[in-house]
């Protein structure tokens, strides 16, 4: 399928008027599926508005395990309840915000390099394309590795206080909130390491050659999705990490 | 889903480079300006953390204008047809009612009511006395037992 660059340019006859992109089969089907990615990611978050505004206003405490009934409490005097883990508090948010808002920058880099790819094949220069893309590989790859050894430091890497976890590992059985940030950014991870596999392909095709300053609709497409992951990310990190 | 100032395969070729390397610089300055709100975004968040409205009314404003500018730049929203946004509005608005069908549950669960006789307000942080009856997973653990 032949693919038609951004309207950048101006033709004489449409200088006047601002020129829009063509559409093409695949990117209406793309924005569909955006869109059914849209309605899935809200569903997701609403659910998390549900669960952390439904959360029992004693339900973390820094001196009780999450969901310890008031029954089991020794005492109550002088405990500071939460309905949910404050940011920052690491006796009852063993999230590291500082590590995060590093890979926040680097996915926002991918997405960079996805879009100068782009922008590179769009002027017929292969060899940058091939060079954007596997920077965008290996960069959307060092995103996956540090979510997964935050996952692996939250879990099994250090021995979480009481405030966190009853058995001093942060799992997704140990509260509400755990499995909350779990389902959001495994999700979300999900999609970031199929995004990966689909830019390798890309990088794969575009060392043999495949796209031409014509018929590059797969890199076009494929960006469409990185974007979007990005985007994702962007209100998650807020969402989970910030408040 | 025509559109009459669509550009032709023909006319792809004839693009300038000063115009595509103004687009590669417009994506150099959307890319710094997103670092920067990054960077702010988690100072604003370490100053306000304990202002909740503050926070969070900032925190999304930052938010949407960062995934804005990598919907309408990135994804080229800027410069695409009405057609796109034929997809794109109604799953918004079906996400926004979907928000706000889940609003009831946000705002009429048991678990923020202050005790009987009390006129105190639900609170994020509390250091009162709790009773049986606000703790919504005691509630829970009766049933089950």
């Amino acid at each position: 399928m032949a693919s038609i660059p951004y309207p950048v340019a101006t033709t004489t006859a449409t200088r006047a008027k601002p020129v829009t992109a063509p559409i093409t089969p695949g990117k209406v089907a793309m924005w569909l599926f955006l869109a059914t990615e849209i309605m899935f990611f809200t569903g997701l978050i609403g659910s998390y508005i549900v669960l952390r505004a439904g959360s029992s206003p004693f339900y973390y405490s820094e001196t009780y395990a999450p969901g310890t009934p008031v029954s089991e409490m020794a005492t109550t005097n002088g405990v500071k309840f939460f309905n949910w883990p404050v940011p920052y508090d690491k006796k009852v948010n063993p999230l590291s915000i500082d590590l995060t808002a590093g890979n926040t920058f680097i996915l926002i880099c991918s997405s960079v390099s996805m879009v100068l790819g782009l922008a590179a094949i769009q002027r017929g220069d292969k060899k940058k394309l091939t060079l954007w893309l596997g920077a965008t590989v290996v960069i959307g790859s060092i995103f996956l590795g540090i979510q997964v050894y935050e996952y692996y430091s939250l879990m099994f890497g250090h021995h979480q206080p009481i405030g966190i976890s009853r058995t001093g590992h942060f799992t997704p059985d140990v509260s509400l909130f755990a499995s909350c940030f779990f389902t959001m950014t495994g999700f979300h991870g999900a999609h970031v390491f199929g995004g990966v596999v689909m830019l390798f392909c890309l990088f794969v095709q575009s060392l043999r050659g495949a796209y031409t300053q014509t018929n590059h609709a797969a890199v076009e497409l494929i960006g469409l999705y990185w974007h979007f992951v990005d985007l994702v990310w962007i209100i998650l990190f807020t969402v989970v990490y910030l408040v | 889903m025509s559109d009459s100032h669509a550009v032709t395969a023909d006319s792809a070729p004839h693009e300038s480079a000063e115009e595509h390397e103004s687009h590669v610089g417009t994506y150099i300055k959307v890319f710094i300006a997103l670092a920067v709100l990054t960077a702010v975004e988690y100072f604003y968040a370490s100053i306000f953390k304990d202002s909740f409205g503050v926070l969070i009314l900032g925190l999304m404003v930052l938010a949407l204008v960062k995934a804005g500018m990598v919907g309408l730049y990135f994804m080229h929203l800027k410069f695409e047809g009405r057609w796109v946004y034929g997809m794109l509005v109604p799953a918004c608005c079906l996400a926004i009612i979907l928000i706000l069908a889940l609003y009831p549950d946000v705002t009429l669960h048991p678990g923020t009511d202050a005790p009987e006789g009390s006129e105190e307000e639900p609170v994020a942080a509390s250091t009162v006395e709790p009773t049986r009856s606000q703790s919504r997973l005691e509630f829970s653990l009766d049933l089950v037992g």
